[in-house]
């Protein structure tokens, strides 16, 4: 079954069309890499399936449920619903700077527990009194995806989760990719760096 | 390069000459009297805008004896000492009456006519003295000096009821209409109202005067030449006549006589006062105003900033022409209209605690500052937050006051600071409404002491608060590090 499903969608700015007629599925448990080269509107896809932008014609659904039907979306209150199926690990992790660490995490869902597993088990815990701006690259995106794993979402965005690790950093975002997919989360990740996809398994879906 | 430098000091040096010559040369060519241009008939505007009245005609005639020409300088009248003593005036020349305070300050003339607050009653009137007003009705102008020596004499005491009205012709009409039998007025004034609308047949003045105030001219204290000069020339223009002629023109008889100045200490002008307690109560106004309009503008600028950033387009555009006519006028005019514009276009309106309108004025236009100041702190606040935010599904006012407002502060901080600062100075304006807060304070001293130490000591208090301001916020920049 499968978790996403695009139908041919469409989506532009303005007169200039991204993307037509587009078809684009998941299935669940799946890891998928969406390939290609820049300005063919990879991370816009990403936007448009987690609802940062809409869609100007076609058909989404996610977990069975319709978000947009021919370019007609749901209420607000049901789109909100069924997009808290989805989290997302931004390019650039977008993490709140004036908050600590713990609180990043806390102003999402203040669940301790929660939040006390999930930062041990990242190691993440000893860090949790620190401002972002004080916190390594690969700790920053490792906050990024505990903070999408706050409202228990079932499939996880990465947006180019490699363009700002270096090399060491790298195989550890593999590592912890294999490891959420094992815990049955879907996974899917819009990157352009080659040899991070060829260390993961995964279903490429390519955008040229 | 020197030629250059030579051209522009040259042209530097021509456009100060262009500047300061008018004032500098005329100096000695001209005798300068300072007046309020509100004292009928003794200096008033005429009906071309040009200053007339017994005063100037008779300061016309002396000058042309001491061989100047006349120039008139309407001046703040509270600021007389101030103006003589920094040579701007030759003279204060304008209905002003004898004190001792005024005697200590400046040095006065003897005395060229006595005005008296004297009763006018109807003409066919049974009344012939003061003691015929007993247990009569008498009227008089609020706040006049007339009125408060009535209360202070035998004939107030003994009065049946004493009314205040709001003019002296409030008053006349008043005697007219039998509603009282007399009203206390000032003589000269009613003189001329009396020459000027041929009421002579109407009322007659009664003999004896409640009380007499001595007018004299003041110069510039210890400028005994020029006083000597100038009760020579005016000795001489009594003796040739035609000071009886100028008076009988503005008052109908000639009032005009020589005798050595005297009178009473006036209440309000000899106050014993310590510098130090005045401006420390002028400072506590200054840093109430200051502080209920930082508080009360700073949530209200936020609140514009975000109100203007909801769907409903109408909402945007008040908001943004109520920024615009804010920041696009003085806020002078802004306390101005408020307090005198709004009561008259809705009379419902009239609030006359002065304090309470400024502060509000203050307030709007400090927030029309804030909001856009904050707009740009928005503007700079990284959009990936907002898509965080959304994707999170964090709560609209959780987001808004734990996440957007902190990283505004931050870079809107310098600015803030710049504005609280602006307003320390601005609560200054807030004196034209009337309350008197650390500046107005300190020029209140100042031009009766005329000694320039409050204007210095209210200085440094000035930037006292702005250095602590300075300091609060350059503490709250660190704290808003988030390192």
């Amino acid at each position: 079954m499968n978790i996403i499903n695009a139908i041919n969608i469409k989506k532009k700015f303005g007169n200039n069309i991204i993307f037509n007629n587009l078809n684009f599925e998941v299935k669940k448990g799946e890891v998928v890499t969406v390939v290609g080269p820049s300005g063919k509107g990879k991370s816009t896809l990403l936007r448009c399936l987690i609802g940062l932008e809409n869609i100007d014609d076609g058909t989404i659904e996610i977990d069975g449920k319709t978000l947009v039907k021919d370019g007609i979306y749901v209420s607000s209150k049901k789109q909100s619903e069924i997009l808290s199926e989805v989290g997302m690990v931004f390019q650039n992790y977008n993490l709140f700077p004036n908050l600590t660490v713990r609180q990043n995490l806390e102003i999402v869902k203040n669940d301790s527990d929660k939040i006390n597993v999930l930062l041990k088990r990242f190691g993440l815990y000893d860090r949790q009194n620190a401002y972002p701006a004080n916190i390594s690259g690969g700790q920053k995106q490792r906050l990024a995806i505990i903070r999408a794993m706050m409202l228990n979402p079932k499939i996880i965005f990465f947006d180019e989760p490699t363009s700002a690790l270096d090399k060491a950093n790298r195989g550890e975002i593999v590592k912890l990719i294999n490891e959420l997919n094992a815990e049955k989360y879907t996974i899917v990740i819009v990157t352009h760096d080659k040899q991070f996809v060829d260390c993961l398994d995964s279903t490429i879906y390519d955008m040229t | 390069m020197k030629r250059k430098i030579f051209i522009f000091l040259s042209v530097f040096t021509l456009c100060f000459n262009f500047l300061f010559c008018g004032s500098c040369s005329a100096e000695d060519d001209y005798f300068v009297i300072g007046v309020d241009v509100n004292v009928p008939p003794m200096g008033f505007l005429g009906e071309n805008g040009e200053v007339v009245g017994l005063d100037i005609d008779l300061a016309n005639e002396v000058c042309k004896v001491m061989g100047k020409k006349l120039k008139i300088q309407p001046i703040d009248w509270d600021a007389k000492e101030l103006e003589l003593n920094t040579n701007k005036i030759d003279a204060i020349w304008n209905g002003m009456s004898y004190t001792p305070e005024r005697d200590k300050n400046m040095s006065l003339t003897s005395a060229y006519m006595q005005n008296r607050q004297v009763l006018v009653v109807k003409k066919d009137a049974n009344i012939s003295n003061l003691d015929d007003l007993k247990q009569k009705n008498i009227c008089g102008q609020k706040g006049s000096t007339g009125m408060m020596s009535l209360k202070n004499s035998d004939v107030g005491k003994n009065a049946k009821t004493i009314t205040e009205l709001d003019s002296m012709i409030d008053c006349l009409n008043e005697v007219k209409l039998g509603k009282s039998e007399a009203t206390v007025v000032d003589e000269v004034v009613v003189r001329y109202y009396f020459t000027k609308n041929s009421l002579q047949n109407d009322f007659k003045i009664l003999d004896e005067e409640i009380e007499t105030e001595d007018y004299v001219i003041a110069v510039k204290k210890g400028n005994l030449e020029l006083k000597d000069k100038i009760e020579q020339a005016l000795k001489e223009v009594v003796e040739n006549g035609r000071a009886g002629e100028i008076a009988k023109k503005w008052v109908g008889s000639n009032v005009i006589t020589f005798s050595k100045a005297q009178g009473k200490e006036s209440s309000s002008d000899n106050k014993n006062v310590n510098v130090f307690y005045e401006l420390f109560q002028g400072l506590l106004v200054t840093l109430k105003l200051f502080s209920v309009c930082w508080i009360a503008s700073i949530p209200l600028g936020l609140m514009l900033c975000f109100l203007r950033r909801i769907r409903f387009k109408l909402v945007k555009i008040l908001i943004d022409f109520y920024i615009w006519v804010m920041r696009g006028t003085p806020l002078l005019l802004q306390i101005f209209f408020l307090f005198y514009g709004l009561p008259l276009m809705f009379p419902s309106l009239q609030i006359n605690d002065r304090f309470f309108v400024g502060v509000i004025a203050f307030i709007l236009n400090y927030a029309a500052y804030f909001a856009e100041i904050f707009r740009g702190g928005i503007k700079n606040v990284d959009k990936g937050q907002f898509e965080s935010i959304k994707v999170l599904k964090i709560p609209k006012s959780k987001a808004i006051f734990r996440i957007i407002i902190p990283q505004m502060l931050r870079v809107c901080l310098p600015s803030i600071c710049n504005e609280s600062v602006a307003l320390v100075k601005d609560t200054a304006l807030i004196f034209s409404v009337g309350v008197i807060e650390l500046l107005t304070t300190a020029k209140n001293i100042v031009n009766t002491s005329a000694d320039i130490l409050p204007y210095i000591i209210a200085a440094a208090i000035y930037l006292l608060i702005c250095s602590l301001i300075n300091l609060i916020f350059k503490v709250l920049e660190n704290k808003l590090k988030f390192e």
